[in-house]
């Protein structure tokens, strides 16, 4: 029987009250026993004393009895002969009573056989006796005499003899009757002593079952206490039972589970602010890069517009500039992964992506493969930059890939799940919320959960030819829109990457890929370029003066804003970098933006120096431009924006785009 | 030796002899008696007396006067001795009107048996709760009061009551409920009684032998079985306030009343100043009409004999046994009411009524 399915109290009082239970039932016990013992023998004694009285009694009477009649037949004379007659009546009457008493007392076989030869005797006495009176009575003595002497006196001996006989044996079988109960006495206490023991038994292993009961649990809460102090969340409790230290033992497995979720969030805390460092660090580096990168772009194509005819050049240009755009996506993943890049955002739906992007992937599988897409048409929508995404579902893909190198089946999933905070606390970063989840699972060797636990670190990799860039980019890109990941996997089975976007009411865009081919010139508008790095500076001026621009140049935020003032009226674009020393590209524009309203611009950016910042393009005059931009890009987008230029443009919209923007 | 066994065998054949020819007899005229055992040695004195002369054997059994009522109403006795008055209650209602024919005068006494045997006074009130279970010692500061300075021992005092109905009791608790207002209401008077307290014995025998041998015991017989038994008896106080001790002559005064006063012929409580307080007439019980169950006229004349020789001859026996003799008056009703026995209608006692007279 379990005990703990009781309470201690209960436990305690229960084998408390039994225990004293008992003791009572014993002492109850040894009591009765002692008074029916101590009563039997005073019963005994007493009938015994009675019995011998009684006897004495009638000896006595008998021998009255022989006296009166002597004394009748000594005296011969009537009167004495009535008198002594009533003491024979009292004698009598005192024997029968006598008599009878015994009787009523007497319980053995032989005493009673002995008391009935006493009664023949007495009845014959008696009759005897009576006939000796009537011969007396009728003055007959001598007669009277020579019977009693013939008869009565050998009868009342022989009645005395009976009486002595029976007191004698009455003695003995008191005696006998003494030691019998002087046995059931020691009989009874040996019973006593061994019941007491028994007693004494049940309780102390009652006391220790209990104290076992109780302590038990104490001590395993303890260990688990010890255990969880030292670190060791793995700790099993053993939370059967339904008393008090079942409770303290939940409670502890509870704390134990709390402690656990708390490492696991802890961990990927860890994990996160490791890749946020990373992040940093490549922000960092990413803006002078860019600058350089910017430089040596531009310089190159400068090259290229001016040296149409060098074959030659024109062919050594454009290897530096496919390396050079080698590097920048270098420097975009770096980025992606620590989420600075810039983002566009647009509604779209999660299977028209997979989808459109099946090809490509199909493309990159082999044979061996089979690749399985299960995606539904009717999902929610999300916001996401698709290119972002195309490189996510790549990065999953390649992985999925190699971890089949003998083939397997390559499954890509979408669906709508509801994330309730149960699922929250398991994983860091998830909010509560619709979701659509991307999966892609493989049927692949799998990975240990050691190798889980580290794969979205930058340069983790467990191939030999691998960045250890993939998944990090991966886990960036999926921070950045909101969304986090989740990653189950078995050793032998396969894994299975599953992508949380939140989902999104706005309406679907259309999607727009505009063939980004050929450079467009300018007619002589006025741009004024802000750009604090001199290389990069005088490199776009050259740039833009080559396209047909007329150039003003600011090397700072200040110095833009005062040349601005100055030129006022003929400037039609500040291009401005959007991260600068003293006044930012944005704080520039804000300034310009009270001289003469609205003015296009086109900011230049490295990396978004808002966390996870969101950048939208703007329909009304501004955009935004990524560092190291092309020439036939930044052509393109100055004229775009000088030719969406509306004279009416508001304010309004303008703002909406700074405040997307900055921090 | 030869001698005295030759003798026993010629007595033997002698009674053997005188058995046989007294059979016949003896079964015609033998008449059978039992009850009070209060007057019995008197009986058996006359009844052997009557038996010499008249040849009648008379047996008595003491019994005790209920148990001897009952027995003459079963018509298994020829008359019954009793301490109190038959009413025609206490014998069949069907067998016609039953005589109570006095036969003398008897004492109840208190006898105890105390170590030293002092002479102890003993007043009603005493008396009475000794018998109720109030006083529990000989020493007890009530029972000294009354009597002279000296060592009453300290020993529980057991009481010695009859437990068959009996006159005596009825006689004693007559007495005591006369004197004592709580015996009256809590015990009363009657042959039988519930007693509070003590130990049962049957007959006055049984009583006198049952304080003989138990020291510290008091009980209540007989006056003849105290001085039989050679017992000490106390002195009762009676109504005058004197110390009575019980005498033929204490109880002869008692008895010496007006009993044309007394309805039921009580003599407890006594007015007489020398009266001894507790005695009481014996009576013999018998049916009027003696033709019942085929008795005989001659058994019928036997009785009215028997018993008109204890009224008158049988008398002056009375006082050597401590009864006191029946005043003048009482025998004359006595000798009144046999006259009128009748067998078959028939007066049985002709020839003794003109004697009387």
């Amino acid at each position: 029987m379990n005990l703990r399915r009781f309470r201690i109290a209960a436990r305690l009082s229960i084998g408390l009250g039994l225990i004293v239970a008992f003791m009572i039932g014993l002492i109850v016990l040894g009591i009765i026993s002692m008074n029916r013992i101590n009563e039997r023998l005073e019963d005994l004694a007493s009938k015994t004393t009675v019995k011998i009285w009684y006897a004495t009694m009638i000896q006595d009477s008998v021998h009255v009895i022989d006296n009166a009649i002597l004394n009748a037949l000594v005296a011969r004379d009537e009167l004495t002969t009535t008198m002594e007659y009533v003491r024979i009546m009292t004698a009598r009457k005192t024997c029968e009573s006598a008599m009878e008493e015994i009787a009523k007392l007497e319980d053995t076989s032989y005493g009673k056989e002995v008391l009935g030869r006493m009664q023949q005797g007495f009845e014959q006495a008696s009759r005897e006796n009576s006939r000796i009176i009537e011969l007396a009575r009728a003055g007959r003595y001598r007669q009277a005499a020579g019977l009693f002497l013939e008869t009565s006196r050998t009868t009342g001996s022989f009645v005395r003899q009976v009486c002595s006989e029976l007191v004698g044996y009455e003695k003995e079988e008191a005696n006998a009757s003494y030691l019998a109960a002087t046995r059931t006495y020691r009989f009874t206490s040996l019973m006593f002593i061994i019941m007491g023991l028994a007693v004494l038994g049940t309780a102390c292993a009652a006391a220790v079952l209990l104290a076992r009961s109780i302590t038990g649990p104490l001590n395993e809460a303890v260990h688990v206490a010890n255990r969880l102090g030292s670190g060791d969340l793995s700790v099993e409790v053993d939370t059967s039972g339904r008393d008090e230290t079942a409770r303290l033992l939940t409670a502890m497995q509870e704390m134990a589970q709390r402690l656990r979720k708390l490492s696991e969030v802890e961990h990927q805390l860890v994990q996160s602010q490791k890749l946020e460092t990373v992040g940093r660090l490549a922000g960092g580096i990413a803006h002078d890069f860019n600058n350089m990168l910017g430089v040596i772009l531009g310089n190159t194509q400068l090259m290229k517009m001016q040296n149409p005819g060098a074959q030659k050049v024109v062919e050594r240009c454009t290897t530096i500039e496919s390396a050079v755009m080698r590097a920048s996506d270098f420097i975009k993943q770096l980025l992606a992964f620590s989420r600075r890049q810039i983002l566009e955002f647009r509604p779209v739906r999660m299977d028209e992506i997979v989808r459109e992007f099946e090809k490509m992937m199909r493309r990159m599988l082999q044979e061996n493969i089979d690749m399985r897409i299960v995606a539904h048409s009717d999902l929610a929508l999300v916001k996401v930059d698709t290119a972002q995404i195309n490189q996510v579902i790549l990065n999953l893909v390649v992985n999925a890939r190699e971890a089949m190198p003998d083939g397997g089946i390559l499954t890509i999933e979408t669906d709508v799940v509801v994330v309730d905070g149960d699922f929250c606390s398991f994983h860091a970063g998830a909010t509560t919320g619709t979701y659509v989840v991307l999966s892609v699972s493989d049927t692949g060797i799998g990975m240990n959960p050691e190798v889980v636990q580290s794969i979205f670190e930058p340069f983790f990799t467990t191939k030999e030819t691998g960045t250890g860039l993939g998944l990090s980019v991966v886990h960036g890109i999926i921070h950045q829109h909101g969304g986090f990941i989740d990653v189950a996997s078995e050793p032998g089975r396969g894994t299975r990457f599953s992508v949380y976007l939140p989902s999104t009411t706005d309406e679907a865009a259309e999607a727009i890929s505009p063939a980004e081919t050929g450079s467009v010139k300018g007619r002589g508008e006025t741009v004024l370029v802000v750009e604090d790095d001199k290389d990069l500076r005088e490199t776009v001026s050259d740039l833009l003066r080559l396209l047909g621009y007329r150039i003003l140049t600011a090397c700072d935020g200040e110095e833009g804003v005062s040349v601005f003032k100055e030129h006022c009226g003929e400037i039609d674009l500040v291009l401005l970098d959007a991260v600068m020393p003293g006044k930012s590209g944005f704080e520039a524009y804000k300034e310009m933006d009270t001289i003469r309203p609205a003015v296009p611009s086109l900011f230049v950016t490295g990396y978004n120096t808002v966390h996870g910042g969101r950048c939208e393009e703007d329909a009304n005059g501004t955009g935004v431009i990524r560092k190291p931009y092309s020439v036939e890009v930044l052509s393109r987008r100055i004229r775009e924006i000088l030719d969406r230029k509306q004279p009416g443009m508001t304010n309004e919209t303008n703002r909406t785009v700074l405040e997307a923007i900055q921090p | 030796m030869t001698l005295s066994r030759l003798l026993l065998r010629i007595l033997l054949l002698c009674t053997i002899v005188a058995g046989m020819s007294a059979l016949p007899a003896a079964a015609a005229s033998e008449l059978k008696g039992a009850g009070a055992t209060f007057p019995q040695p008197l009986y058996e004195m006359l009844f052997t007396m009557y038996q010499r002369r008249h040849a009648v054997k008379v047996v008595y059994e003491g019994v005790g006067s209920g148990e001897g009522l009952r027995l003459l109403s079963t018509r298994t006795i020829d008359f019954a001795g009793t301490d109190k008055m038959a009413s025609q209650e206490t014998t069949d209602a069907g067998s016609g009107a039953v005589l109570n024919i006095p036969t003398c005068v008897g004492a109840v006494v208190v006898v105890y048996n105390v170590p030293g045997n002092p002479k102890l006074r003993f007043t009603p009130e005493v008396v009475a709760d000794i018998f109720l279970g109030r006083i529990k010692r000989w020493n007890d500061p009530r029972i000294a009061a009354v009597n002279p300075p000296g060592d009453l021992p300290d020993i529980p005092i057991t009481v010695v009551y009859r437990i068959d109905a009996s006159g005596t009791t009825f006689i004693f608790s007559d007495y005591l409920a006369k004197t004592s207002g709580e015996w009256s209401d809590r015990i009363g008077k009657g042959t039988f009684l519930k007693w509070p307290t003590g130990q049962g014995a049957k007959g006055n025998p049984g009583v006198a032998g049952l304080v003989r041998q138990i020291p510290g015991s008091i009980g209540y017989v007989e006056l003849v079985y105290a001085i039989g038994n050679k017992m000490t008896f106390g002195t009762l106080r009676n109504r005058s306030g004197r110390f009575i001790v019980p005498t033929v002559k204490s109880v002869t005064a008692a008895a010496s009343i007006d009993l044309a006063s007394s309805a039921d012929y009580s003599l407890t409580d006594t007015p007489v100043p020398d009266g001894y307080p507790v005695s009481g007439f014996t009576w013999i019980a018998l049916y009027r009409e003696q033709n019942y169950s085929g008795r005989t006229r001659e058994k019928a004349q036997h009785l009215v004999k028997l018993l008109s020789f204890i009224v008158h001859e049988g008398q002056k026996y009375a006082t050597s046994l401590h009864y006191a003799p029946l005043p003048k008056n009482v025998r004359r009703s006595a000798h009144t009411l046999l006259g009128t026995v009748t067998h078959g209608g028939a007066p049985v006692h002709r020839h003794r009524a003109a004697a009387g007279r």
